[in-house]
């Protein structure tokens, strides 16, 4: 292939031919040595969704020519510069045409401090534009019960169209028009709630501004917690603690679990259990799903059901396999139906008055909760869900520290405990690792050795193993990223993959990279694999973990004898299973 | 039965560090690594990570040349550079082992610090095989804050810490104090605690000089030794249009007739800016030959030397952000003030430091459970090893020290119960200012010592008749602090601040009245009376400390040369004594 | 909104453009002395101290939306030679009593 040797802000740099100027000042960006690092800001880049940068400030100069950094190669020889006055000048153009746009209202913008407008303006010293609508376009697309689309914010960056369409296969959102006139539209003209979008927020977690946002409930936690008639219970699930800390400048991939324990404690809820249970929960349901279906010829493969972005994917798009999706429902839905029964008993709570509300890296389950089919004790299982965003910005208004926290403080019994496989459920691969670790094991009848399923693991959008039980193979797959869950669909449907249990999951990487997650510029997301460091903190906490098993936790065994019954009984289907529709 | 709570949010550790700036978080930091067991909360006035000296000071940070006799080497350079023979031998020497390690620890905490390709740490040499300097991001402490959150330290943020706890033996048990937005108020229950919360520097213009000495005073109530203090004034050239330093040029001072100061008072190349060269300065003015002016257009070896001119551009390129910094408050001052040109006109300010605890080679004090890392004992310590960089070089080293020491103490001992009556009684002395109606203003009092900071007949050359005079002064300023009101958590703390100020100003005099002669030539004391140095009679410590009877004590304590290996000429081991090194 | 403070020896002048700030609070987190505080009214940051100032200009350095400009008014009023050597007088100087 072949070195190609040039100059950045003059000094010399040998790098693969081929390169681009921006993929060469990221490279830079790798040096110990500080003054060898040249950035290049970019607006428009985020790698892997969007590589071509046409937003005017990933420029560099050349030759004296001022060129756009993403769309040129490095050449043997070349000098490039950076920060020439030429270049400076044109970058400031460029974002004062943007902002033509803009409508900016930073001090009630949910992205404000993670917006990476705001970050530019702020570097390029933009001092004299008025906090006043810019703006006069369609009012906010508020028709979905997840999102927030407002156009006057929009830069068209379009990374937006390009997730939905090539990453989520989805293509519920499109662009008509051209350059800064282009406007962002949901694909049916109906809006965006009765196109087929499935909420799975990846729209959100690359818009580089506060043009899509997730609809923000903290007003409507707040407002419970200061109800004296209300019991406000609260659960997290496993991937906010992988990444809540970054909302607070944590350094990312910090586990924060105890942490969360007591911010929560502090803010006022009546208990504070963990969604770690919930995963437990679906674990001991899901499992004996699987092997009833292995044992008595039911439909195979069979599909998990916790992502609820996937499930509605499945609705529109793949209605014949709605026999395959496992009837569980998602964690913390069962986990609020039984707070909704068997907790409501123990505490003496009327289950009207309890408020479930659930933390979740993930803006689909916003959508998920107001199913009809979501109500196992007769009423909601959850009744708010907010994302870990929404948390980081409630824990912040109650001026609560997370840094001062306790990282060994507890979640409340019962539906505190959790096991190792529980957590890794934020993680691509991780549900089929839990299950996988209980369904061996029961369908083995011995205990099981090795617990890591590491074939199963890591940030590939498809993988695949097979495991040996008692003289059986079971064949089994993760995807994540819903396109790379079509492709694989696709060759299940076509009968050129056999598998008996398949793990979907709509965001690339698992729930760690969700729509509801803290953001981070392109730039680190460029030189960091950011869903890999926080599903490895997920990693550690199951290696950490003293029960490892989701049949093992001991306040999974007592729920079913006092309360449940059988996995897969009477009681449990009532409270624990759901339905799908086809739409 | 009163609880705890009735006075206060209550919160518990193993360890207690008062101050987060970043000998706090490297004493947190390395107590964590030796035992991860210990539960350590740091507490600070502002918020930690974005607070503290280090991120508004110079980013060079010294270390301990690896050159095989470079302990010895910096010993007998600090010994005579300083404050000729008044080290305490045995703690600059275990100092100096330890601070080898100084950069390299920092990199190991994941900071930034200069380096070369592969990312070791280069420093480079400042005294030729005996100490290096290298540099440090002027981001330390939000570098140090991150490596601390994944260790999971606790950093509670805002809370100002005002007095300490202790048992009935005098052992500090914890401290009280109140959050500075909302004035409620915390105390703090602990094992061990570690004051980092600097020393006391008076009214300071100018950039680099924080602290205002309520840890000495807290430290000073529970019976800390204080020492050194005479040794508290150092002079800085600087231009008269920004009165900003101009590092090294205190040899190019000329008067109107274009006569060199230096040359004309002393003869010879100081080192830095001694009384003699003031006295000199100050002769001129007198005389009518002002104002001074700087003959920037002929720069010394010193000057290139501190000053930093003729250091390569690797050196001077090292750190973007700290660069960035000193540009922008440049560009701003120059553009009020209008250019200052190669002959600027100079005079001169004044620096106090008081960081007066005196702790022994674990960085302990005389108190049990009480130890004193960072500059709030880098008087006390004995070492007189200050030299630029050694502010953040200091941070790191005695972060380390104490930290190894603090965590193995915590780790055997026990939680004292908290005697509620000192609380009450603390807790009314902190906020006695806001039941004030109408009183007095602390401004009033810092106003007062700002005028010694213009005058330097009290500061730099003192003599019995100005030390008279300032005693007639505190007693007046003891007179209005009785008197001070606040009326919200800011002002509070202003009145406390003040009143501590006052006792560390008291202090230098005393000191200063007892010692009968002059020594030093870094923060020197000069007496105009006493004009010699007088090794017979004053190779001695002076130490400070509250009496029974509440009043200020002063002790001598002879500086044990027969035990240390760099002694003055002719020294004579004195009788009763038998020479022996402490090696 | 302009604030200045009357320093015995520094005086500085802050500008703020309250209307634009965003609620970001890195003037708060970074000053020192403690000089910007949150109006909760008003919604924005202020300059609730300036006596504390000491120009070491992060604050705005750091400002999101770049709405403080602080500008020093006076640097050096008392000459310290000339105040040594007696040429200026205490009564000639401001502050204290």
């Amino acid at each position: 292939m072949g070195n190609v040797t040039f100059k950045i802000n003059k000094y010399e740099y040998t790098m693969k031919k081929g390169i681009t100027i921006l993929d060469a000042s990221l490279e830079t960006r790798k040096l110990a040595k500080e003054y060898l690092q040249h950035p290049i800001p970019t607006l428009y880049y985020l790698k892997g969704v969007m590589d071509i940068d046409e937003s005017g400030v990933c420029i560099a100069e050349v030759d004296g020519k001022v060129v756009n950094a993403s769309m040129t190669r490095v050449k043997e020889g070349m000098e490039i510069w950076t920060n020439t006055p030429a270049v400076i000048e044109a970058r400031k153009a460029a974002l004062a045409r943007i902002l033509e746009k803009h409508n900016k209202s930073c001090l009630y913008c949910l992205r404000s401090e993670s917006c990476e407008l705001q970050s530019l303006l702020h570097e390029y010293g933009f001092t004299n534009e008025p906090e006043l609508p810019r703006a006069e376009l369609e009012q906010l697309e508020l028709s979905s019960k997840v999102l927030v689309r407002d156009n006057n914010k929009c830069i068209k960056c379009k990374r937006c169209i390009n997730v939905c369409a090539k990453m989520q296969a989805v293509s519920a959102i499109t662009a008509c028009g051209e350059g800064l006139d282009t406007l962002v539209t949901p694909s049916s003209p109906k809006g965006l709630a009765a196109s087929s979008c499935v909420n799975c927020g990846q729209c959100v977690a690359v818009c580089p501004v506060g043009a899509l946002t997730e609809i923000d409930h903290t007003d409507v936690v707040k407002k419970a917690l200061e109800d004296p008639e209300k019991y406000v219970v609260v659960q997290v699930a496993p991937a906010v603690r992988a990444a809540l800390g970054e909302a607070f400048e944590f350094p990312i991939g910090v586990d924060v679990e105890g942490r969360i324990a007591e911010a929560l404690h502090r803010a006022g809820f009546d208990k504070v259990f963990d969604t770690k249970f919930g995963a437990d929960l679906t674990i001991m349901e899901e499992a004996q799903e699987l092997i009833h279906r292995i044992r008595h010829e039911g439909v195979l493969p069979m599909v998990t059901s916790c992502c609820p972005g996937w499930v509605k994917y499945a609705e529109h798009f793949y209605p014949d396999m709605l026999e395959n999706i496992s009837t569980c429902k998602s964690p913390h839905q069962m986990q609020g139906a039984i707070v909704k029964s068997y907790i409501a008993a123990n505490e003496g709570v009327k289950k009207e008055n309890i408020v479930m509300v659930s933390v979740m890296p993930c803006t689909a389950k916003k959508f998920e909760i107001t199913r009809e089919d979501e109500c196992g004790a007769g009423v909601p299982d959850v009744d708010i869900s907010i994302t870990t965003n929404e948390l980081a910005k409630l824990l912040k208004e109650k001026e609560i520290q997370l840094e001062a926290m306790d990282p060994n403080a507890k979640f409340d019994d019962p539906l505190g405990q959790g096991s190792g496989a529980g957590v890794i459920f934020g993680a691509t691969g991780g549900v089929m690792e839990a299950a996988l670790r209980t369904a061996v094991e029961k369908l083995s009848g011995k205990p099981l050795e090795n617990l890591e399923f590491t074939a199963v693991r890591g940030m590939n959008g498809i993988k695949e193993a097979s495991v040996e039980v008692d003289g059986t193979t079971i064949c089994v797959a993760a995807a994540s990223g819903l396109a790379n869950a079509n492709a694989l669909l696709t060759r299940v449907k076509a009968g050129e993959a056999d598998y008996q249990f398949i793990e979907i999951m709509a965001c690339p990487g698992g729930c760690v990279n969700g729509g509801g997650q803290p953001h981070q510029p392109a730039a680190v997301r460029a030189l960091n694999d950011v869903p890999a460091l926080r599903a490895a903190a997920l990693y550690k906490n199951d290696e950490n973990s003293g029960i490892r098993k989701s049949h093992e936790n001991p306040a999974i065994k007592e729920l079913y004898t006092k309360f449940l019954g059988e996995p897969g009984g009477e009681r449990a289907h009532e409270l624990l299973h759901t339905s799908y529709v086809v739409r | 039965m009163a609880s705890i709570k009735e006075y206060g949010e209550l919160y518990t550790a193993d360890i207690l560090i008062v101050g987060g700036g970043m000998s706090g978080l490297v004493t947190a930091i390395r107590a964590k690594e030796n035992d991860p067991s210990l539960d350590i909360l740091v507490v600070d006035k502002g918020i930690i990570g974005w607070n503290g000296q280090a991120t508004k000071a110079g980013n060079g940070i010294r270390a301990t040349s690896k050159h095989p006799d470079g302990v010895m080497n910096a010993l007998k350079y600090l010994v005579h550079a300083h404050t000729p023979f008044m080290n305490d031998q045995e703690f600059l020497k275990r100092y100096l082992e330890v601070h080898r390690d100084n950069i390299d620890y920092m990199k190991h905490c994941g900071v930034i610090t200069s380096c070369n390709e592969e990312g070791e740490a280069t420093p480079l040499p400042f005294i030729p095989d005996a100490l290096d300097m290298g540099g440090v991001s002027i981001h330390v402490c939000k570098q140090l804050r991150g490596f601390a959150l994944k260790l999971g330290i606790r950093l509670l943020s805002r809370v100002n810490i005002f007095e300490l706890l202790t048992n009935d033996k005098g052992k500090v048990i914890g401290g009280i104090g109140f959050d500075m937005d909302h004035g409620d108020c915390k105390i703090f229950h602990a094992k061990a605690t570690a004051m980092a919360t600097q020393g006391c520097h008076f009214k300071k213009i100018g950039l680099e000089f924080m602290g205002y000495g309520t840890g000495v005073g807290a430290m000073y109530r529970v019976g800390a030794v204080m020492r050194n203090v005479e040794f508290s004034t150092q002079v800085d050239v600087v231009f008269k249009k920004t009165n900003t330093p101009i590092y090294g040029g205190f040899n190019l001072i000329c008067n109107q007739q274009g006569e060199n100061i230096t040359d004309k008072y002393i003869g010879h190349k100081e080192w830095e800016v001694t009384p003699a060269l003031v006295e000199g300065m100050v002769e001129e003015i007198r005389k009518g030959n002002g104002p001074l002016w700087c003959d920037l257009e002929h720069p010394d070896e010193v000057r290139a030397m501190i000053g930093g001119q003729g250091m390569d551009e690797t050196t001077q390129r090292m750190f973007r952000d700290k660069l960035a910094w000193e540009e922008h408050v440049f560009a701003k001052t120059i553009r009020t003030s209008g250019e200052i040109g190669n002959t600027p006109e100079t005079t001169i300010k004044t620096v106090i430091q008081v960081e007066p605890i005196k702790v022994d080679t674990d960085i302990k004090t005389d108190v049990e459970g009480l130890w004193a890392p960072g500059k709030i004992s880098t008087q006390g310590n004995a070492y007189f090893g200050w030299t630029r960089g050694d502010g953040l070089g200091n941070a790191s080293t005695t972060g380390m020290m104490a930290g190894d020491s603090i965590s193995k103490y915590a780790k055997e001992a026990e939680f004292d119960e908290i005697n509620l009556a000192q609380v009450e009684a603390l807790k009314e002395k902190i906020y006695a200012p806001l039941n004030r109606k109408d009183g007095r203003k602390p401004k009033e009092i810092f106003d007062m010592i700002e005028r010694y900071i213009f005058d330097v007949n009290k500061c730099i050359t003192k003599s019995a008749e100005e030390i008279r005079k300032v005693y007639a002064d505190i007693e007046e300023m003891k007179g209005i602090i009785p008197e001070l009101c606040a009326e919200d958590p800011h002002t509070l703390s202003k009145c406390l601040e003040a009143a501590d100020t006052v006792l560390c100003l008291e202090m230098i005099f005393r000191a200063a009245d007892m010692r009968k002669e002059s020594r030093g030539i870094m923060y020197p004391h000069y007496r105009t009376d006493y004009p010699e140095t007088d090794d017979k009679n004053w190779l001695k410590w002076i130490n400070i400390r509250q009496g029974k009877d509440g009043e200020m004590e002063l002790f001598t304590e002879e500086i044990p040369l027969w035990r240390y290996p760099v002694r003055p000429e002719g020294y004579e081991i004195p009788e009763g004594h038998v020479e022996a090194y402490y090696v | 909104m302009i604030v200045t403070n009357q320093g015995q020896q520094q005086s500085v002048k802050f500008t703020v453009d309250t209307d634009r700030c965003c609620g970001c609070r890195r003037c708060i987190r970074r000053c020192m002395e403690n000089v910007w505080q949150w109006d909760e009214e008003h919604g924005h940051a202020y300059p609730k101290y300036p006596d504390e100032c000491v120009l070491c200009l992060q604050c705005e350095m750091d400002c999101l939306n770049n709405v403080i400009d602080i500008t020093p008014v006076e640097f050096l009023k008392v000459d310290p030679l000339e105040y040594s050597a007696g040429l200026v007088t205490m009564d000639e100087t401001e502050g204290g009593r």
